[in-house]
């Protein structure tokens, strides 16, 4: 009898669980449910370029097309009727080259500045779809800090990620790089610059610091 | 039925030891805790009677004596005082609160105190055995104050 | 002394196998590897329940999420290769195959482990025995994958000490000293007596137990073997001695001794049974553990008023104690860590119930994990990502667990009650 009762025993919870596990299942592989504790939380995951050295000279090439490219922002169209007056009014030939000189440094800035603007806002993306896939792990010590390298296909396909340096603890590295796993492919990548890619987006480095 | 079971355990223990010559079960008479003389078994029922009245209760976490308590405790010095070969065996325990080990170091805490008040009250020490069966002795089951407290108890045998 | 000897009756050797704890996970994790395990293929009947143990094994854990039978799709090869997608929309991490041989006496599963982002194998191995081993294959199995996929080894082929109790209907109660593996199945009886049994201890190697027995009629310690039955009191006097605990190595047994009657911790010899007395004040010094290097020792100590938690170091000339719990009236029974970064022990909370807490070294605070209202003796799992307790369940006391990542999970006796559990070390 003893034995009956067991075998019934047995199989229900045999159900309960396979019930519970099938409803966890269907509950959470929604991605966004469980995203609202990440989103409050402080900025954890911090983008750290690998920047290649400033090149002012590379710029000056293009800058030297001035007249002929017609897609600039505002200010630049500015800065160009400037210089086109300068360049009619003045006789002065030293002076039209360090107007010219000046006009040039400008240029860089405000290309420069609107260079950072998209590096930061492209980063801005990358950081919040990782911590919204980043589940930090239950009671680790306090101030662990793991770092990821990401290398990034042009279509933004994560192609590899490795630990560049461990938090010490397994389960936090492991609960990074499981982060990077489920985003896989940061789909705003599409709507990169190529050459804005080219040159920040290939390689980054990540930084997990809940802190 | 009693003859075959005895004989089944006596068979039993010459299994176990023959096949375990390592084992030491018996006591070995040492020192502090054995004592020669009248054994703790043969006690008149008169005395066994003041004895089991003599139950001592503790605060919780505390093992010191309180006032009722060292009440109780005068009959029993009174007892071995005036009859000087008996020996008493001193049991602490306590309640299912907290660790077990820590239990058991308190239990022993516990019959401590009576030993050093009897003591104090001129007793000897050899005629005290003092031991501890932490929580896994309780009088009362139950998770609530009124077990832990009859739990928490010195008893005299 | 001879009528104790009638009335305890002593199973020396590890006889029946007696029934099964009856393992109930109650709570999984949050941010779980999601698996699916195709159920391996070979005799139906081995591949089941093959299947079933490592589905608990894994779960268990607290790291996976295992996907439910139903849901599995055929495994899809083409041209020599798995085919990814499927389980990539389903939101698989990893997908085990496996295939058992089973040939006269001897059974062998060889698995597979595919990474489903990756989309390549990232694992192929093999475990052996004969086929009344299942058990412990199927467990060496999920071990295999559990390491693979967290870099964590596993402790589904660990096992447990636990002592069980159980009451006749005079309230007559047989203690038993009980083995079994680390879910609850297999339960083998090391020692059935009349009188009670606490602290069982593991020997470093697995093969010994140390407990303490009241046969005697007073708390004393032995050591018994495990496979043979055979044991023998680690002291020969007459002196009640308890808390017995192993040095890593195996060559010392740190014990609590009573001798001028108070407990002090004194660390003796096994070669010889030289006693090293490390304690000497008024208050209770008990409950010592080794440190997994073998050269600290933690251990509670009532001397600054209450419980609380110290640490010698053994590598002084003239060790003193140094305190480390500093929140809360009562904080008892800790161990290390396997890594030695943190400690797990009994803490009493302002409430006066009574929890397992963490506290990690480098902090000062502590970390309540467990919510009953009696939860005491706490044992690590040699990876140091669980630990097992006991708990009060309508009065009737049973094991628990849990996971330091948040799965729970609950073995209550199959007769009576059971405390005081002890995880071994990991042991092939």
């Amino acid at each position: 009898m003893i034995a009956n009762y067991r075998y019934l025993q047995a199989s229900l919870f045999s159900f309960c669980i396979h019930a519970a596990i099938f409803m966890y299942i269907y509950g959470t592989f929604d991605a966004n449910t469980s995203k609202t504790l990440l989103i409050s939380k402080p900025l954890q995951v911090e983008l750290k370029f690998e920047l290649p050295s400033e090149d002012l000279n590379k710029q000056i090439p293009i800058l030297a097309n001035i007249n002929t490219t017609p897609s600039k922002p505002v200010s630049e169209d500015i800065v160009y009727s400037k210089a086109e007056d300068e360049i009619k009014t003045s006789q002065n030939n030293e002076l039209i080259e360090s107007t010219i000189a000046n006009l040039l440094s400008e240029e860089s800035e405000i290309e420069k500045n609107s260079e950072q603007q998209e590096i930061s806002m492209y980063a801005q993306k990358i950081i919040s779809t990782i911590e919204n896939a980043w589940m930090k792990p239950r009671n680790i010590p306090e101030g662990l800090v793991a770092n990821l390298r990401l290398k990034i296909r042009s279509s933004g396909r994560i192609a590899s990620a490795e630990l560049l340096k461990s938090s010490g603890n397994i389960r936090f590295d492991n609960s990074a790089l499981q982060a990077v796993r489920r985003v896989e492919t940061f789909n705003f990548f599409d709507s990169m610059p190529k050459t804005l890619y080219d040159k920040e987006f290939k390689i980054i480095a990540i930084s997990f610091n809940p802190s | 039925m009693n003859k075959s079971i005895n004989s089944f355990f006596a068979l039993l223990t010459i299994l176990i030891f023959s096949a375990c010559s390592s084992v030491q079960i018996t006591e070995e008479a040492v020192a502090d805790q054995s004592v020669a003389g009248v054994s703790i078994a043969s006690k008149s029922t008169a005395t066994q009677a003041v004895l089991a009245n003599a139950v001592v209760y503790f605060e919780y976490d505390q093992f010191n004596l309180t006032a009722k308590s060292i009440q109780a405790l005068k009959g029993v010095s009174d007892l071995m005082k005036r009859n000087s070969k008996i020996t008493i065996s001193i049991e602490g325990h306590a309640d299912e609160r907290g660790t077990r080990e820590y239990n058991l170091a308190l239990g022993q805490r516990r019959a401590e105190s009576v030993a050093n008040y009897l003591i104090a009250n001129g007793i000897n020490r050899n005629r005290l055995i003092t031991k501890s069966y932490g929580e896994e002795r309780p009088l009362s089951l139950g998770s609530n104050n009124s077990a832990w407290a009859k739990n928490r108890r010195v008893e005299i045998k | 002394m001879k009528k104790n000897l009638f009335l305890v009756v002593l199973f020396l050797f590890p006889i029946f196998t007696y029934g099964e704890l009856f393992l109930e996970i109650t709570k999984g994790s949050e941010d779980p590897y999601r698996v699916a395990m195709i159920p391996f293929e070979g005799n139906s009947r081995v591949s089941k329940q093959l299947n079933d143990i490592m589905r608990n094994d894994l779960i268990r854990t607290g790291e996976f999420s295992i996907l439910d039978e139903e849901l599995l799709l055929p495994v899809k090869i083409i041209n020599d290769e798995l085919v990814f997608s499927d389980w990539k929309l389903l939101g698989i991490d990893y997908l085990v195959t496996g295939t058992i041989a089973n040939a006269n006496n001897s059974l062998d599963i060889s698995y597979e482990i595919f990474d489903i982002h990756k989309k390549r194998k990232v694992r192929s191995s093999k475990v052996f025995g004969i086929p009344n081993q299942i058990r412990q294959l199927a467990h060496y199995t999920s071990d295999g994958i559990y390491e693979s996929i967290t870099g964590i080894k596993g402790i589904a082929a660990t096992r447990l000490l636990y002592v069980n109790e159980v009451k006749d209907s005079r309230f007559i109660s047989i203690y038993k000293l009980m083995l079994a593996d680390s879910d609850g199945a297999n339960e083998k009886v090391l020692l059935s007596s009349s009188e009670p049994i606490i602290s069982p201890s593991w020997s470093p190697d697995g093969k010994r137990v140390a407990y303490v027995s009241f046969e005697t009629g007073i708390a004393k310690v032995f050591i018994q073997e495990i496979a043979s039955g055979k044991r023998e009191a680690v002291l020969s006097q007459d002196t009640q001695i308890s808390s017995p605990s192993w040095s890593p190595d195996g060559k010392y047994l740190s014990l609590t001794l009573y001798q001028d009657g108070n407990a002090e911790i004194y660390i003796l010899r096994l070669r010889d049974r030289t006693l090293t007395r490390m304690t000497n004040q008024f208050a209770i010094d008990t409950e010592s553990s080794w440190s997994p290097k073998g050269n600290k020792i933690l251990f509670t100590s009532g001397r600054s008023g209450s419980p609380q938690i110290y640490e010698l170091d053994l590598r002084k000339l003239n060790p003193k104690a140094k305190r480390i719990s500093f929140e809360g009236t009562y904080n008892a029974k800790a161990s290390y860590l396997p890594n030695e970064e943190g400690v797990i022990f009994v803490h009493r909370s302002n409430d006066g119930l009574f929890h397992i807490a963490l506290k990690y070294k480098r902090e000062n605070f502590i970390r309540v994990l467990t919510e009953a209202k009696m939860d005491e003796s706490p044992s690590v799992a040699p990876n140091g990502n669980m630990v097992i307790y006991g708990i009060k369940e309508n009065d009737l006391s049973m094991l628990a667990g849990f996971s330091l990542s948040g799965a729970k999970f609950k073995l209550p006796a199959s007769d009576g009650e059971v405390r005081e559990p002890a995880w071994s070390n990991f042991l092939r």
